[in-house]
């Protein structure tokens, strides 16, 4: 059974703002999804905070690394979001931020 | 610190390394401008970035624990947000990251910004995320044509190309 606190959407940032397609049920789809997408900023959109930092620490278990966090935090007033501290690369942005 | 609302150029700070690197930091030294770093309370720092801060201390002009800096805001954390002169005593350390990408925990303090006297901002990174925004139209004429000359000598294929 897939861990329904565990759904997002692979998104990326363009220039319009974030765009989020499909949905990923699970931190191993959430890890297909990113490898496969080619934007450079990239990630998942969870549907609130805690769903985003459980989904990071999901990742980080499955990829071997820490699961120490970097943020919530937000750029030039883009959507707030956290990384894993070794895996930058990673947005985990959600919905229900401070600015949304 | 004012961040004006004029059009950034928009660059890949790991490509601005070597001399478009030094080229920044000159820049920052004619313009008489302050360069602020970030020792952000969430990350661990190894004991280089400690000894950066201690370095630094002589030309420290502000500093401040926050949870928001040029480029950045951040939300249920803080960071110590400082501010220095770019003189003789700073250069050779502000050149210790090497390119603007390398001001990255936990060797280094983060997110290098450098600001005219007056408080505006011409260039704001954040090295985690290797994007860097500058505002040549803040300097002068001449210092704006520099900063752009800055940004054609940088490495790689092109710092202003990314999808």
């Amino acid at each position: 059974m897939p861990d329904e606190t565990a759904f997002s959407a692979p998104a990326h940032l363009g220039p319009d703002g974030l765009v989020s397609r499909g949905l990923n049920r699970n931190a191993d789809e959430a890890i297909a999804a990113f490898r496969a997408m080619r934007q450079t900023i990239r990630g998942t959109l969870s549907p609130d905070i805690d769903s985003a930092e459980r989904l990071a620490r999901d990742v980080a278990a499955k990829l071997g690394c820490r699961p120490d966090l970097r943020g919530p935090e937000s750029h030039m007033d883009g959507p707030f979001h956290f990384h894993l501290q070794d895996f930058p690369e990673w947005h985990f942005w959600f919905l229900g931020g401070p600015l949304t | 610190m004012t961040i004006t609302t004029r059009d950034p150029i928009v660059a890949q700070a790991r490509y601005i390394t070597g001399k478009a690197y030094l080229g920044l930091l000159d820049l920052a030294r004619q313009t008489e401008s302050l360069i602020g770093l970030v020792w952000r309370e969430q990350l661990k720092f190894s004991p280089s970035a400690l000894q950066i801060a201690a370095d630094l201390k002589p030309s420290l002009v502000e500093e401040r624990l926050t949870d928001e800096w040029p480029g950045t805001r951040l939300f249920g954390s803080q960071a110590w947000y400082r501010l220095y002169r770019c003189d003789e005593h700073s250069l050779p350390i502000f050149a210790r990251a090497e390119r603007l990408d390398g001001w990255l925990a936990p060797d280094f303090p983060e997110d290098m910004s450098c600001h005219l006297p007056t408080g505006e901002c011409w260039l704001i990174s954040v090295a985690h995320e290797t994007f860097c925004w500058l505002f040549p139209e803040v300097l002068d004429d001449i210092r704006g044509r520099e900063l752009d000359r800055v940004l054609k000598s940088a490495a790689g294929p092109d710092p202003l190309a990314f999808k």
